[in-house]
């Protein structure tokens, strides 16, 4: 989608903000790490915008916070990681121990909790497509992949949401 | 068998895709014969119309206001600086600099100028300026002089207005250099001294 390149950070901050933040945050389950994201796409909008050529402004902003994203966990990860509490109740099984439950504590429901189950290939394309709104092509755009692969890793996350997540009867 | 699931997760997929618009006329024609002549086929259409439903429902949240522009702090970093914040504003202030990258980094090029400005030498005023103690004689001597002096770096602009006492001469503005002409200027600096007078021989 071609958009207009005249817009101000100030413009893509107040446009995409709330989009920016929901998809850290639905990809986390972490609003301090959702915000951390905004605050450094929206620096590097600030930074990169005079630079932007037009084409696609959908694509470009959020191959930076894709990108952004996953520095961030990049980063992360070289980190030390917090210990497993000792105890005798650990427990390695399929199902969710209580630590891993404790260690999920900022997950608001049923269904954030089942989009953090999800490989994150999968659960990025989900929410990409379902909570920020993007096309098919937007998305592969962003994550630099054929469109036949989006196609798949959305149904695939669809997929494994369906077993994760209960319905009524 | 495989077979058989391998065409189901195809028609899973492409009824996915039906669902966000993102199929070709061919693949709409394969989803749509499917949907009218197989009820696996819509039973498993409808679990995916589900699954999607239920993740647009997930809604936008609301970014932080601190994280938008026109909620940064602004005139406050100054203030902040200058320990002149006003004790209710110190923590709302502190926790957003603890959180904003930008305005840490406004803040610390502030306390950059504002160490440079306070680093600028004092000036001292010319020689020829230097400050009479003797005050009084000069007053006794008829001479009324005001003078407004100020300071730069690259400049110092002075303004005079001298008007003798017992004469008919309405007081004039002139420059250093019609006062040295029509007068002897009697200058010495004492430390310290921003005042500067001037006496004149006729």
């Amino acid at each position: 989608m071609a958009e207009n390149p005249t817009l101000t950070w100030e413009d893509v901050a107040h446009r995409y903000g709330r989009k920016i933040y929901s998809f850290a945050y639905r990809l986390t389950g972490n609003p301090d790490d959702a915000a951390d994201l905004v605050q450094e796409v929206l620096l590097k909008v600030r930074k990169g915008l005079d630079s932007y050529s037009p084409g696609s402004f959908e694509g470009w902003l959020w191959r930076i916070t894709r990108n952004t994203f996953l520095d961030g966990v990049r980063k992360k990860q070289r980190r030390p990681t917090t210990p497993l509490p000792e105890g005798d109740h650990i427990d390695i099984g399929a199902s969710p121990s209580p630590d891993e439950v404790l260690a999920s504590v900022r997950l608001s429901d049923d269904v954030q909790a089942a989009l953090l189950k999800l490989p994150y290939d999968f659960r990025e394309a989900v929410v990409l497509c379902d909570v920020v709104g993007l096309t098919y092509e937007e998305i592969a755009d962003a994550a630099d992949v054929p469109v036949g692969t989006v196609r798949s890793r959305i149904h695939r996350g669809r997929s494994m949401l369906r077993g994760l997540l209960t319905w009524p009867v | 068998m495989a077979s058989v699931n391998r065409v189901n997760e195809h028609l899973s997929m492409l009824m996915s895709c039906y669902l966000d618009g993102a199929l070709t006329p061919r693949e709409l024609d394969e989803v749509v014969f499917a949907l009218e002549t197989d009820e696996t086929a819509i039973a498993e259409f409808r679990r995916i119309q589900e699954v999607r439903r239920t993740m647009r429902l997930l809604p936008l949240l609301d970014v932080p206001a601190y994280l938008l522009p026109g909620d940064h702090l602004n005139e406050q970093l100054s203030a902040y600086l200058d320990g002149e914040l006003a004790t209710l504003e110190m923590p709302v202030v502190s926790a957003h600099l603890a959180t904003c990258m930008e305005c840490r980094r406004d803040l610390a090029e502030l306390d950059k100028s504002r160490i440079a400005v306070r680093a600028l030498p004092g000036l001292e005023p010319p020689e020829f300026l230097d400050v009479h103690r003797d005050v009084k004689q000069h007053r006794r001597r008829g001479l009324r002089t005001a003078i407004a002096v100020a300071s730069g770096v690259a400049a110092v602009t002075l303004a005079f207005t001298v008007g003798p006492l017992a004469s008919e001469q309405t007081p004039v503005a002139v420059s250093i250099g019609d006062l040295q002409s029509r007068h002897t200027a009697v200058a010495s600096v004492s430390s310290g001294a921003v005042a500067v007078q001037v006496s004149a021989t006729p």
